[in-house]
């Protein structure tokens, strides 16, 4: 009765019919709220969790762990016991047990933010410090660099805090840096609004040419 | 004003619109970092996307697999999302398969790992890449794997290739470019670009895919037309339409204060 799921061309007409009628489904919500969009969207939700427990059990939990149990490596079972710690945050009586794996977790997360701080940062303050002239620059350069260290010095005289910018000597600058974070923001804005429109025709695309193979 | 939306999108994408496509210097520093690899070394393609962003994420990770194949540089994919991982493998094989490339031998997958592992991943594996890794996506020991062999530790990886569609970026610079100076490269969603600005300037990131149009410059290097190619067309109508529409927008609100005035 189910012969036709080995044919792989029938499967993969099917497969495409789905998820063009779930994109369509999802895209209904631009119309108005409605059951098809809701249906889909706990579809989408609940195959995408069942195929995260599926992966995670199959590529992590049985070969790297489960297996070398199975396989006279017991001691890995006290990686259950130290996950299954974290459960007892729902427990008033056995709260602190759940602590102590919480504790040990906040500790190692600490180690590793204190020697990500400098990994991340030094680089960053070393090429903040751009030159104004020397060898091999070019005007271009320069006008780079100089633009690049009166928005960094704007926008640094903006976020200093530590007296009111009542004279003209604090408060241009920070107006100025006020004005160049506007435009980072707008630049950054611009950058989602192309993110979006991206994803939209990542679907109209498979729509046109795999649903309906009239996109070239 | 949502048809009118599908209708600038879906009519380039029909009858086709070539505009020129022009290289930015942080896609040619992607191009040139692949290029630069030693051979005898692995790259890691890193995966941190899933089916929301395949429009973005999935044609710069296929351009990067195309170069590395066609240049001769082994490859691993690590994947931190479920979807991700299923839809790079897939990838893989089919420009693998056209190509003539072999699983095991000339690229090959790590699979899917928790998110919740990628720090202390990245504190193990640069001491030791098997024992971190342990087991590629079929469940095959990596000690066992061809493309593996000669492959212990970071000095081993000739580049780390993170396409991403949240910020864990600062997370490979901090315990993997900071500490061994592993050359990255950098493939975000447009909506995350702009934190990618600040690496690339320092010198953290050698270049980036910005989105889909990243993907599409890429492409345009690799002179291979993909998704991305087809579709920067339509982005760029797209984009056309939003500017009109801001323009007449604030012409309408200006223009309706006067007449209250």
């Amino acid at each position: 009765m189910l012969d036709w799921l080995s044919n792989s061309h029938i499967t993969a007409n099917v497969t495409i019919w789905v998820a063009a009628v779930g994109t369509l489904a999802i895209y209904s919500i631009l119309y108005k709220e409605n059951p098809v969009y809701r249906m889909a969207e706990h579809v989408f939700i609940g195959a995408a969790t069942a195929y995260g427990v599926f992966v995670t059990w199959t590529q992590i939990l049985k070969p790297q762990w489960w297996d070398k149990i199975t396989h006279g490596e017991w001691y890995w079972m006290f990686a259950l016991i130290a996950g299954s710690m974290f459960y007892f945050i729902y427990s008033k009586k056995h709260v602190w047990i759940s602590r102590i794996i919480f504790g040990t977790l906040l500790g190692l997360i600490a180690g590793a933010a204190f020697k990500g701080f400098a990994g991340i940062n030094i680089d960053r303050i070393y090429a903040s410090f751009k030159p104004l002239h020397g060898a091999g620059m070019t005007p271009g350069d320069v006008a780079n660099n100089g633009v690049f260290i009166v928005v960094l010095l704007a926008v640094m005289a903006y976020f200093f805090f530590s007296f009111e910018h009542r004279s003209r000597l604090t408060s241009a600058p920070s107006k100025l840096g006020r004005w160049f974070l506007m435009f980072a923001f707008g630049a950054m804005f611009g950058s989602t609004v192309m993110a979006r429109m991206s994803l939209l025709i990542g679907r109209v695309y498979f729509l046109l040419h795999d649903w309906l193979g009239i996109a070239h | 004003m949502y048809l009118l939306l599908a209708v600038v999108i879906a009519g380039p994408l029909i009858w086709g619109l070539d505009l020129p496509i022009l290289v930015s210097p942080a896609v040619r520093g992607v191009y040139d970092t692949v290029a630069k690899m030693p051979s005898d070394k692995l790259a890691i393609i890193v995966i941190y996307w899933g089916s929301g962003t395949t429009a973005e994420n999935q044609p710069q990770v296929e351009g990067l697999m195309r170069q590395m194949m066609m240049q001769g540089k082994k490859f691993t994919v690590l994947a931190f999302d479920p979807q991700g991982s299923q839809f790079s493998y897939d990838s893989a094989k089919r420009i693998s398969k056209e190509l003539k490339k072999t699983y095991g031998k000339d690229w090959l997958h790590f699979g899917y790992r928790p998110p919740a592992n990628l720090v202390p991943l990245q504190l193990s594996f640069p001491k030791n890449v098997i024992g971190a890794f342990e087991t590629d996506i079929n469940g095959t020991k990596l000690s066992e794997i061809p493309a593996m062999q000669g492959i212990k530790t970071i000095k081993d990886i000739g580049l780390i290739a993170d396409t991403t569609s949240v910020g864990e970026l600062d997370t490979w610079i901090a315990y993997v470019y900071g500490p061994y100076r592993t050359p990255i490269v950098y493939g975000p969603t447009a909506v995350i670009a702009p934190e990618g600005f600040n690496p690339l300037d320092a010198g953290q990131i050698k270049g980036m895919l910005t989105g889909m149009k990243g993907a599409a410059e890429y492409e345009h290097l690799l002179k291979c037309k993909g998704f991305a190619t087809r579709a920067a067309g339509s982005l760029s109508s797209s984009h056309l339409l939003i500017i009109l529409l801001i323009i007449a927008g604030n012409i309408g609100y200006v223009s309706s204060r006067r007449r209250r005035e």
